[in-house]
């Protein structure tokens, strides 16, 4: 515990003294959680001490980058800016002038890490003459965690990831955890998506059955959702009528629906294996014997509901419906799994036509599957995809540079779908490293990439930012680890009692979990709000959190996060206690500023803590004056003002 | 496009069939389309057409049926079940468990889990015959508020924006386009100009936050932070002259406004009594109508509340199914159509309730329905409506449109003639392209009274 006890709070020692120093640090917000904490230990030290709740946390191994394929990578990376330069001369576009060490290691920081880099952070990359500071830069940051939070994030909107409730009483956090597991771990891209669309059992035996769980129910839909997040293909159209702007039939939609029609997500009550009759009518039955107060409702469906959730093939086959029209096959007929493009997939002897389907999916030959993931990364890093929209590509879509995205595709299969390693090609582009292009950039026109375009930071983001630039370690903080949960609500219905489920019930709402929870998050409060990395806070948030209010999806719908300003998000910047937590004095900023004596020392400290660059003389001059006016307030007012410039919102 | 089509004046079922054929496949209109494939859905069935003689075309785009000063749209998120609540078909085994229930007009039928809402059917336009181009949650959403399908090259404007744009600021501190509870996802101002873009509250109960500065801020410290903001920020504004980065401008503009606003109780709650937020339902969508109502007393125009969790594919009729939503619409839409009636408001109010699309008739295996763009329902009270009728009618299974299909377009271009928008005047997008207010869509002139 006092290893963890850290974070915001570090200068606890030095509260007053410094309060009085710079005088911006008093609000309206009364004593701090910490000094509240303190007062409150001090009575309790009568009473014998606690030995502190254990705080379970899960091991993270981030894998490192490979150094030695460095010159590999830096060859990739100039066969792509040959192809981006073709287009410029073809289309006659110039290229933005390249991107000056400061934007460029804001930008860095906040597509591979999800934040803005530290006050340290800014001034060791300025003050390291290393001429390869910049490649070596990206292979540090896609070795650190804060990559996998950052994809995590992005993750978590493609695939609609909800902590709590996935379908009816399922738990989602096993599969989320499973999710940043393999980013941390970075899991071919490719086996990432066979383990999801090949998984069977319980959430919390084979956490990546979370995909399947998630559409529980709505196996039609669940086809429509692969195809569109995995093959950039949609073919939802075609699950009522044949497609309207695209060449799928409806006979063709179900025919891949056959695939996985026969992958069941509930058992029923009544299965063999748990041992004959209606186990759940048997169990709450008893359960009233051992609860006086049970109704036989749902009290307990987290445990006899939750248990039956389990992926596994049933054979189901698939059918056209009753009202089926065209020409090509009768209503009723049942329909023999068919893969869309591509090389067949044929079903081997023995195989579930899922594995086929997931093998056709995942493979390299697959014409859009390669394709997809790299035309989604090169959008992530520029702003715009090769194609757009990313996930409806056509026969006839016409990339913007058709080499460059073949090329893209194939280096993508040649790294075995290794997304670290793609992104590190990515980013070590003179096309990616060049600045954001200034004029508007008009969406009906194609994209030539003279360098990324203007993007406001996600809602993850600015969070993470705010994070960044207050707290003292924003990476310690972990979430429960989903074996705390999984240990209480897994159980195997052929074999519970109803004593055993009563027992377990009791102790998921026993005062010890809550305890270990309130110790594990105590630590990181601030103002009722946690201060931790945005990957770490249930998703998703709810609909007044400051992430919501900046744009975070609500995990109902795919990629539906949005980037949009809005009223609210400026009240909260203006007046919400995230912007005012900076003028504390227990917070990095404070200290970091407080750790230069002279103003003008000040004035970069804020400027780099906030934009990753030194004041202009203009702002110098307006900073200065602003002190000079205010005093030490004045030093609050000018990082309340930097927190609310454009420029501290978006990504360069 | 549909210039030439009326969507309440078919001749023939064929003629609509072609109409909506048309529509479906999103081309202009040419002769023999009927051969096309996706045509052929609504051409199966020719032999019943009933001829309900020509009528003449209404009269739209001229905002006489104008006496809308509000809009509140109750919007049902996730396709509300059309069978379930105004679409009833007694006798259907596509009717599935709900039974129907009288209303205080007779004739009209509604499910039987909005008994409240029966209890006022006379104040109530019920449009039965909507149908939509696709069974895509985000692709209806979208369709449904702008009337353009979604595409990647531009945004379209929702319609509170529109209405700020066409007849101005209605309310001069308080915003006047407000999404109680949405999602992340809205098409906002669309290519309009940032300032209509509708301003958030996730969560009624808590209202408009962060509104206050600390109170160690003087009025005239806010105002000296307020210009260093502005010297900070002058050099990377004109570096990336971009519409979304100016766009902040104007929402600090109406945020530094809204601060200092004496009319920001009006998003605060607890200004009314317990009992009053009681009978609206304690649920978010309840408080969301009661903040709603608050709004417009304080003549805000554009309101979006919605309620979500209709999407219901598994045991539709399970308690926290059906029945918890359609509790929670009753309640609050009822109350809500009440209220406005008693403070003289509802004249002035139109009062939406619409939804992506509808549900499969036919009940699934997991005893839910699935998406259903074919036919489904909504309502329009208040605001000039003439209420105590349905419009249109679907078929016999509440499959396909049978009688009078309202589209998107129509549907919104009838609130834009409630409010008296210019449904005929073509507005530019920045890029020189020209857009409609409701895409060409047919007012349902005969809703007014």
């Amino acid at each position: 515990m006092s290893v963890r006890r850290s974070s915001l709070l570090a200068l606890v020692g030095g509260v007053a003294a410094l309060t009085v120093v710079l005088g911006w640090s008093f609000s309206d917000f009364g004593p701090s959680p910490v000094m509240a904490q303190q007062s409150k230990n001090a009575k309790a030290k009568k009473k014998k001490p606690e030995p502190p709740p254990p705080v379970p946390e899960r091991k993270i191994k981030t894998t490192l980058i490979d150094s030695s394929t460095r010159s590999k990578v830096v060859a990739s990376a100039a066969k792509i800016d040959v192809l981006i330069d073709a287009n410029y001369a073809k289309y006659k576009v110039t290229p933005n002038p390249v991107a000056t060490d400061e934007q460029f290691i804001r930008r860095i920081y906040l597509d591979v890490s999800g934040t803005i880099p530290s006050y340290k952070q800014v001034r060791a990359f300025a003050g390291n003459s290393d001429p390869d500071k910049r490649s070596k830069l990206i292979d540090t940051l896609l070795g650190q965690s804060g990559y996998a939070s950052n994809f995590y994030n992005y993750w978590t909107d493609i695939l609609r990831l909800k902590d709590g409730q996935l379908t009816n009483n399922v738990p989602g956090r096993p599969y989320c955890e499973w999710v940043k597991e393999s980013l941390e771990t970075n899991k071919p891209y490719d086996k990432f998506v066979y383990e999801m669309l090949t998984a069977e059992g319980k959430i919390w035996e084979n956490p990546a059955a979370g995909y399947i769980l998630r559409d529980s129910g709505m196996p039609l839909d669940a086809m429509n959702n692969t195809v569109r997040i995995f093959l950039g293909t949609q073919i939802g159209c075609a699950q009522c009528h044949d497609h309207p702007f695209d060449r799928w039939t409806q006979k063709e939609f179900y025919e891949m629906a056959a695939f996985t029609f026969g992958t069941s997500t509930r058992r029923g009550a009544n299965d063999k294996m748990f041992g004959g009759g209606n186990v759940i009518s048997k169990l709450r039955d008893d359960m009233k014997k051992v609860d006086e107060k049970f109704d036989g409702g749902g009290k307990y469906n987290r445990f006899l509901q939750g248990n039956l959730a389990e992926v596994y093939d049933n054979n189901a086959k698939l059918a056209l419906p009753h009202d089926y029209r065209y020409d090509n096959g009768k209503p009723k007929q049942v329909v023999a799994p068919k893969s869309l493009f591509g090389p067949p997939a044929s079903i081997e002897k023995g195989e579930s036509p899922r594995v086929t389907f997931a093998k056709w999916l995942t493979s390299p030959q697959n014409p859009r599957f390669a394709k997809t993931i790299a035309n989604r990364l090169w959008k992530k890093s520029f702003g715009v995809g090769l194609i757009e929209p990313i996930d409806d590509i056509k026969d006839d879509s016409k990339p913007e540079n058709p080499e460059l995205l073949d090329y893209l595709t194939s280096e993508m299969v040649r790294l075995k779908f290794d997304v670290k390693e793609y992104l590190r090609i990515v980013c070590n582009t003179k096309a990616y490293q060049r600045e954001a292009t200034h004029a508007e950039v008009n969406l009906a026109d194609e994209y030539h990439f003279p360098g990324p375009v203007l993007r406001r930071m996600t809602a993850e983001q600015v969070w993470d930012s705010f994070v960044t630039l207050a707290v003292f370690k924003p990476d310690e903080y972990q979430m429960e680890p989903a074996r705390v949960e999984a240990k209480i609500l897994n159980l195997d219905l052929a074999k519970a009692t109803a004593e055993e489920i009563y027992k377990r019930d009791q102790e998921r709402t026993s005062g010890d979990l809550r305890k270990s929870r309130e110790a594990r998050d105590k630590d990181y409060k601030y103002k009722g709000q946690l201060l931790v990395r945005a990957s770490e806070l249930p998703s998703p948030q709810p609909p007044g959190h400051f992430l919501r209010q900046f744009g975070q999806s609500d995990r109902e719908a795919i990629e539906v996060s949005s980037e949009d300003g809005s009223v609210p998000q400026v009240l909260q910047m203006f007046n919400g206690p995230i912007t005012h937590m900076l003028l504390e004095s227990e917070s990095l900023m404070y200290k970091n500023v407080t750790s230069e004596r002279t103003p003008e020392g000040r004035i970069d400290v804020i400027f780099q803590s906030i934009l990753a660059r030194k004041a202009s003389p203009d702002e110098r001059v307006a900073a200065l004056a602003e002190i000079k006016t205010h005093g030490d307030i004045g030093y609050g007012n000018v990082i309340w003002a930097l927190v609310n410039t454009r420029e501290f919102l978006f990504v360069q | 496009m549909l210039t030439d089509l009326n969507s309440l004046d078919f001749p023939s079922r064929r003629m609509f069939l072609e109409y909506a054929a048309k529509t479906m496949l999103g081309v202009t209109v040419v002769p023999g389309l009927m051969g096309l494939r996706g045509a052929a859905a609504f051409a199966a069935d020719d032999s019943k057409a009933k001829d309900k003689g020509a009528k003449k075309p209404a009269a739209s785009g001229s905002p006489r049926n104008a006496s809308a000063k509000h809009v509140i749209f109750l919007y049902m998120n996730g396709a509300m079940t059309h069978l379930d609540t105004f679409d009833l078909k007694p006798g259907r085994e596509t009717q599935g468990e709900t039974k129907g229930i009288n209303t205080n007009v007779s004739g009209m039928m509604f499910g039987e889990r909005l008994p409240e809402l029966a209890k006022i059917a006379n104040q109530l336009a019920v449009i039965r015959s909507m149908h939509t181009e696709t069974g895509d949650h985000e692709g209806g959403r979208y369709l449904l508020r702008t009337s353009y399908k979604e595409i990647a090259s531009i945004r379209h404007p929702g319609m509170g924006a529109w209405a700020l744009k066409v007849l101005g600021r209605q309310n001069k501190t308080l915003p006047d386009n407000v999404l109680v509870g949405g999602e992340a996802r809205h098409p906002g101002a669309g290519f309009l100009e940032p300032a209509f873009t509708p301003v958030p509250v996730g969560d009624p109960n808590a209202g408009l936050q962060n509104t206050t500065t600390p109170k160690y801020l003087t009025g005239e410290s806010f105002e000296k932070r307020m210009q260093l903001i502005d010297k900070f920020d002058a050099g990377f504004r004109k570096k990336f002259p971009q519409k979304q980065v100016e766009a902040y401008g104007e929402f600090y503009r109406q945020a530094d406004q809204l601060m200092h606003s004496d009319e920001l109780k009006a998003f605060d709650l607890n200004q009314e009594k317990a009992d009053v937020r009681d009978k609206y339902g304690r649920d978010q969508f309840g408080q969301g109508c009661l903040l709603a109502r608050r709004l417009v007393e304080n003549n805000v125009r554009y309101v979006e509340v919605s309620l979500g969790g209709w999407d219901m594919h598994t045991n539709i009729y399970d308690q926290n199914g059906l029945p918890t939503r359609a509790a929670a619409l009753d309640r609050a839409a009822s109350v809500l159509i009440a209220d406005l009636a008693a403070k003289g408001l509802l004249s002035k109010t139109l009062v939406v309730l619409g939804t992506e699309f509808g549900r499969s008739p036919k009940i699934n295996q997991n005893a839910g329905r699935d998406h259903h763009p074919g036919a489904y329902s909504g309502f329009m009270a208040g605001g000039g409506i003439k209420g105590g009728r349905f419009y249109g009618t679907s078929d016999k299974d509440g499959h396909s449109v049978d009688q009078d299909g309202v589209t998107p377009a129509d549907f919104n271009a009838t609130i834009g003639q409630a409010l008296g928008l210019p449904l005929e005047q073509e507005f530019f997008s920045k890029s020189g392209r020209p857009f409609k207010v409701a895409h060409d869509g047919k007012a349902l002139v005969k809703l007014f009274a």
